[in-house]
Protein backbone atom coordinates (compact mmCIF):
# COMPACT_ATOMS: atom_id res chain seq x y z
CA UNK A 1 0.00 0.00 0.00
CA UNK A 2 1.36 3.60 -0.78
CA UNK A 3 0.69 6.14 1.44
CA UNK A 4 -0.39 9.21 0.29
CA UNK A 5 0.63 12.67 1.21
CA UNK A 6 -1.27 15.82 1.49
CA UNK A 7 -0.50 17.01 -1.61
CA UNK A 8 -0.80 13.88 -3.93
CA UNK A 9 -4.22 13.57 -1.69
CA UNK A 10 -5.13 16.91 -2.92
CA UNK A 11 -4.47 16.15 -6.10
CA UNK A 12 -6.34 13.05 -6.11
CA UNK A 13 -9.03 14.98 -5.13
CA UNK A 14 -9.17 17.66 -7.47
CA UNK A 15 -8.85 14.78 -10.52
CA UNK A 16 -11.47 12.86 -9.05
CA UNK A 17 -13.58 15.68 -8.21
CA UNK A 18 -13.22 16.77 -11.95
CA UNK A 19 -13.88 13.37 -13.66
CA UNK A 20 -17.21 13.32 -11.51
CA UNK A 21 -18.88 16.93 -12.71
CA UNK A 22 -17.78 16.67 -16.27
CA UNK A 23 -18.85 12.85 -16.78
CA UNK A 24 -16.27 9.68 -17.18
CA UNK A 25 -18.27 9.20 -20.50
CA UNK A 26 -17.10 12.89 -21.78
CA UNK A 27 -13.35 12.03 -21.12
CA UNK A 28 -11.23 10.54 -23.51
CA UNK A 29 -8.06 11.30 -20.54
CA UNK A 30 -7.71 14.22 -17.73
CA UNK A 31 -4.61 14.78 -16.15
CA UNK A 32 -3.70 16.78 -12.92
CA UNK A 33 -0.18 17.71 -12.59
CA UNK A 34 -0.03 20.07 -8.93
CA UNK A 35 3.15 22.46 -7.63
CA UNK A 36 3.40 22.08 -3.93
CA UNK A 37 5.66 25.17 -4.09
CA UNK A 38 2.93 28.24 -4.91
CA UNK A 39 0.17 24.96 -4.79
CA UNK A 40 -0.87 25.21 -8.77
CA UNK A 41 -2.64 22.80 -10.01
CA UNK A 42 -3.09 21.95 -13.93
CA UNK A 43 -5.39 20.07 -15.41
CA UNK A 44 -5.13 19.06 -18.60
CA UNK A 45 -8.61 17.70 -20.42
CA UNK A 46 -9.21 15.26 -23.25
CA UNK A 47 -12.49 15.25 -24.80
CA UNK A 48 -14.16 12.77 -26.59
CA UNK A 49 -16.55 15.43 -28.35
CA UNK A 50 -14.27 18.52 -28.07
CA UNK A 51 -17.43 20.97 -29.93
CA UNK A 52 -17.32 24.30 -28.84
CA UNK A 53 -20.90 23.01 -26.57
CA UNK A 54 -18.86 20.62 -24.80
CA UNK A 55 -16.26 23.08 -24.17
CA UNK A 56 -18.72 25.67 -22.90
CA UNK A 57 -20.09 22.81 -20.43
CA UNK A 58 -17.25 21.67 -19.35
CA UNK A 59 -15.55 25.14 -18.50
CA UNK A 60 -18.32 25.50 -16.08
CA UNK A 61 -17.53 22.44 -14.80
CA UNK A 62 -14.45 23.56 -13.83
CA UNK A 63 -15.59 26.61 -12.10
CA UNK A 64 -17.05 24.20 -10.12
CA UNK A 65 -13.90 22.25 -9.37
CA UNK A 66 -12.30 26.19 -8.61
CA UNK A 67 -14.82 26.87 -6.14
CA UNK A 68 -14.47 23.77 -4.22
CA UNK A 69 -10.50 23.98 -3.82
CA UNK A 70 -10.08 27.53 -3.57
CA UNK A 71 -8.86 27.75 -0.47
CA UNK A 72 -5.80 24.79 -0.82
CA UNK A 73 -4.68 25.34 -4.66
CA UNK A 74 -5.25 27.47 -7.87
CA UNK A 75 -6.83 25.82 -10.49
CA UNK A 76 -6.23 26.53 -13.97
CA UNK A 77 -6.99 23.79 -16.90
CA UNK A 78 -6.49 23.46 -20.44
CA UNK A 79 -8.04 21.26 -23.31
CA UNK A 80 -5.74 18.60 -24.88
CA UNK A 81 -6.12 16.19 -27.65
CA UNK A 82 -4.23 13.44 -25.51
CA UNK A 83 -2.68 13.23 -22.61
CA UNK A 84 0.98 13.32 -21.77
CA UNK A 85 1.67 9.68 -19.88
CA UNK A 86 4.89 11.21 -18.85
CA UNK A 87 5.88 10.98 -15.47
CA UNK A 88 7.12 14.22 -14.22
CA UNK A 89 9.81 13.42 -11.39
CA UNK A 90 10.29 16.85 -9.49
CA UNK A 91 9.78 16.14 -5.80
CA UNK A 92 7.50 18.99 -5.84
CA UNK A 93 4.82 17.62 -8.23
CA UNK A 94 2.07 15.85 -7.72
CA UNK A 95 -0.10 13.92 -10.18
CA UNK A 96 -3.21 12.18 -11.05
CA UNK A 97 -3.78 10.51 -14.28
CA UNK A 98 -7.15 9.50 -16.03
CA UNK A 99 -6.04 7.96 -19.57
CA UNK B 1 9.23 45.09 -14.03
CA UNK B 2 5.75 45.29 -13.08
CA UNK B 3 2.49 47.28 -14.82
CA UNK B 4 -0.45 49.30 -13.52
CA UNK B 5 -2.45 48.60 -16.56
CA UNK B 6 -4.48 51.24 -18.19
CA UNK B 7 -6.53 53.41 -15.33
CA UNK B 8 -9.53 54.17 -17.13
CA UNK B 9 -12.08 53.33 -18.96
CA UNK B 10 -11.84 55.30 -22.17
CA UNK B 11 -7.96 54.38 -22.33
CA UNK B 12 -9.57 50.29 -21.84
CA UNK B 13 -11.63 50.84 -24.93
CA UNK B 14 -9.52 52.58 -27.24
CA UNK B 15 -7.47 49.51 -26.39
CA UNK B 16 -9.82 47.15 -27.37
CA UNK B 17 -11.52 49.03 -30.40
CA UNK B 18 -7.75 49.06 -31.69
CA UNK B 19 -6.87 45.28 -30.84
CA UNK B 20 -10.24 44.16 -32.84
CA UNK B 21 -9.26 46.24 -35.76
CA UNK B 22 -5.88 44.42 -35.84
CA UNK B 23 -7.66 41.08 -35.42
CA UNK B 24 -9.93 41.94 -37.81
CA UNK B 25 -7.23 42.87 -40.18
CA UNK B 26 -5.39 40.13 -39.79
CA UNK B 27 -7.85 37.04 -38.95
CA UNK B 28 -7.81 35.43 -42.91
CA UNK B 29 -3.87 35.15 -43.22
CA UNK B 30 -3.25 34.64 -39.57
CA UNK B 31 -6.53 33.45 -37.54
CA UNK B 32 -3.77 31.98 -34.65
CA UNK B 33 -3.07 35.54 -33.63
CA UNK B 34 -5.99 37.26 -34.72
CA UNK B 35 -7.25 34.83 -31.96
CA UNK B 36 -4.74 36.58 -29.33
CA UNK B 37 -6.05 39.89 -30.52
CA UNK B 38 -9.58 39.24 -29.97
CA UNK B 39 -8.63 38.30 -26.65
CA UNK B 40 -7.21 41.05 -25.47
CA UNK B 41 -9.64 42.99 -26.95
CA UNK B 42 -11.88 40.96 -24.65
CA UNK B 43 -9.88 41.92 -21.81
CA UNK B 44 -9.72 45.71 -22.05
CA UNK B 45 -13.25 45.70 -22.71
CA UNK B 46 -14.03 43.88 -19.24
CA UNK B 47 -11.24 46.11 -17.77
CA UNK B 48 -13.44 48.95 -18.85
CA UNK B 49 -16.15 47.04 -17.27
CA UNK B 50 -14.81 46.76 -14.31
CA UNK B 51 -13.18 50.56 -13.95
CA UNK B 52 -16.95 51.65 -14.52
CA UNK B 53 -18.89 49.04 -11.94
CA UNK B 54 -20.19 51.06 -9.52
CA UNK B 55 -20.09 47.93 -7.26
CA UNK B 56 -16.52 48.72 -6.37
CA UNK B 57 -17.69 51.76 -4.86
CA UNK B 58 -19.67 49.86 -2.21
CA UNK B 59 -17.58 47.89 -0.09
CA UNK B 60 -20.72 46.11 1.46
CA UNK B 61 -22.16 45.27 -1.62
CA UNK B 62 -19.32 44.15 -2.93
CA UNK B 63 -17.86 41.77 -0.26
CA UNK B 64 -21.49 40.41 -0.65
CA UNK B 65 -20.71 39.11 -3.63
CA UNK B 66 -17.56 37.43 -2.60
CA UNK B 67 -15.86 38.34 1.07
CA UNK B 68 -12.42 38.39 -1.24
CA UNK B 69 -13.22 41.02 -3.47
CA UNK B 70 -11.80 44.67 -2.75
CA UNK B 71 -12.29 47.96 -4.29
CA UNK B 72 -8.84 47.44 -5.72
CA UNK B 73 -9.90 45.01 -7.53
CA UNK B 74 -11.69 47.09 -10.60
CA UNK B 75 -8.21 47.65 -11.58
CA UNK B 76 -6.64 44.17 -11.41
CA UNK B 77 -4.42 43.41 -14.11
CA UNK B 78 -3.31 39.68 -13.74
CA UNK B 79 -5.95 36.70 -14.96
CA UNK B 80 -5.82 34.26 -12.27
CA UNK B 81 -6.01 34.45 -8.68
CA UNK B 82 -3.13 34.13 -6.40
CA UNK B 83 -3.23 32.42 -3.39
CA UNK B 84 -1.57 34.97 -0.86
CA UNK B 85 0.39 32.83 1.28
CA UNK B 86 -0.77 33.68 5.38
CA UNK B 87 -2.51 36.56 3.33
CA UNK B 88 -5.92 36.84 1.59
CA UNK B 89 -6.62 35.13 -1.43
CA UNK B 90 -5.67 37.66 -4.38
CA UNK B 91 -8.62 37.61 -7.25
CA UNK B 92 -7.95 37.35 -10.99
CA UNK B 93 -9.59 38.65 -13.58
CA UNK B 94 -11.20 35.28 -14.54
CA UNK B 95 -12.17 35.01 -11.10
CA UNK B 96 -14.09 38.53 -11.07
CA UNK B 97 -15.77 38.05 -14.19
CA UNK B 98 -16.93 34.57 -12.71
CA UNK B 99 -18.49 36.48 -9.95
CA UNK B 100 -19.41 39.61 -11.64
CA UNK B 101 -20.41 38.87 -14.58
CA UNK B 102 -21.69 34.81 -14.57
CA UNK B 103 -23.42 34.92 -17.81
CA UNK B 104 -20.57 35.37 -20.25
CA UNK B 105 -17.49 33.68 -17.59
CA UNK B 106 -17.54 30.82 -19.73
CA UNK B 107 -16.93 32.60 -23.06
CA UNK B 108 -14.38 34.94 -21.79
CA UNK B 109 -12.41 31.90 -20.11
CA UNK B 110 -12.46 30.01 -23.32
CA UNK B 111 -11.29 33.33 -24.74
CA UNK B 112 -8.42 32.73 -22.52
CA UNK B 113 -8.04 29.42 -22.92
CA UNK B 114 -7.59 29.85 -26.69
CA UNK B 115 -4.74 32.66 -26.41
CA UNK B 116 -2.74 30.39 -24.19
CA UNK B 117 -3.19 28.10 -26.71
CA UNK B 118 -1.80 29.87 -29.22
CA UNK B 119 1.12 31.97 -27.05
CA UNK B 120 2.39 29.00 -25.23
CA UNK B 121 1.15 25.71 -26.91
CA UNK B 122 0.59 24.80 -30.35
CA UNK B 123 -1.73 26.99 -31.43
CA UNK B 124 -5.72 26.99 -31.78
CA UNK B 125 -6.00 23.29 -33.16
CA UNK B 126 -8.57 22.42 -30.32
CA UNK B 127 -10.40 25.88 -30.25
CA UNK B 128 -12.95 26.91 -32.82
CA UNK B 129 -11.93 30.37 -34.41
CA UNK B 130 -15.69 30.71 -34.74
CA UNK B 131 -16.05 30.43 -31.25
CA UNK B 132 -13.17 32.97 -30.58
CA UNK B 133 -14.84 35.42 -32.43
CA UNK B 134 -18.30 34.66 -30.98
CA UNK B 135 -17.14 34.56 -27.51
CA UNK B 136 -15.43 37.84 -27.75
CA UNK B 137 -18.79 39.13 -29.36
CA UNK B 138 -20.79 38.00 -26.69
CA UNK B 139 -18.46 40.05 -24.22
CA UNK B 140 -18.13 43.22 -26.16
CA UNK B 141 -22.45 43.00 -26.06
CA UNK B 142 -22.70 42.06 -22.84
CA UNK B 143 -20.60 44.90 -21.10
CA UNK B 144 -22.26 47.56 -24.12
CA UNK B 145 -25.54 46.41 -22.46
CA UNK B 146 -24.33 46.86 -19.16
CA UNK B 147 -22.78 50.28 -19.53
CA UNK B 148 -26.37 51.27 -21.20
CA UNK B 149 -28.23 50.02 -17.98
CA UNK B 150 -29.79 47.27 -19.72
CA UNK B 151 -28.55 44.52 -17.51
CA UNK B 152 -29.41 43.79 -13.80
CA UNK B 153 -26.99 42.37 -11.56
CA UNK B 154 -27.73 38.99 -9.75
CA UNK B 155 -28.83 39.54 -5.97
CA UNK B 156 -26.04 37.63 -5.04
CA UNK B 157 -23.37 35.07 -6.84
CA UNK B 158 -24.98 31.64 -6.32
CA UNK B 159 -21.47 29.51 -5.78
CA UNK B 160 -18.86 33.10 -5.22
CA UNK B 161 -15.76 31.96 -7.22
CA UNK B 162 -12.53 32.79 -5.72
Amino acid sequence: MIALDEFQALTQSIGEYAVDLIGRDALAGLQVIFDRRNRSGQVSIALVEPSGDEQLRVIACMFEVEQMFKDEAITSYSFVDVIDEEVDARETIRQYSLV
Amino acid sequence: MTHSGLRTAELCLKRAVAMKQDAEQIEDVAPDLAAVAYFYAGYHTIKAAFIEDPIFDDLTRLQSLDPHLIPDDRYVTHHRGRLGGNGPRKLGVNDIVKILYPSIATRYVRLHMASIAVRYESGLALYSFADVKSDFAELARLCRRRAQGQVARPARHASSTS
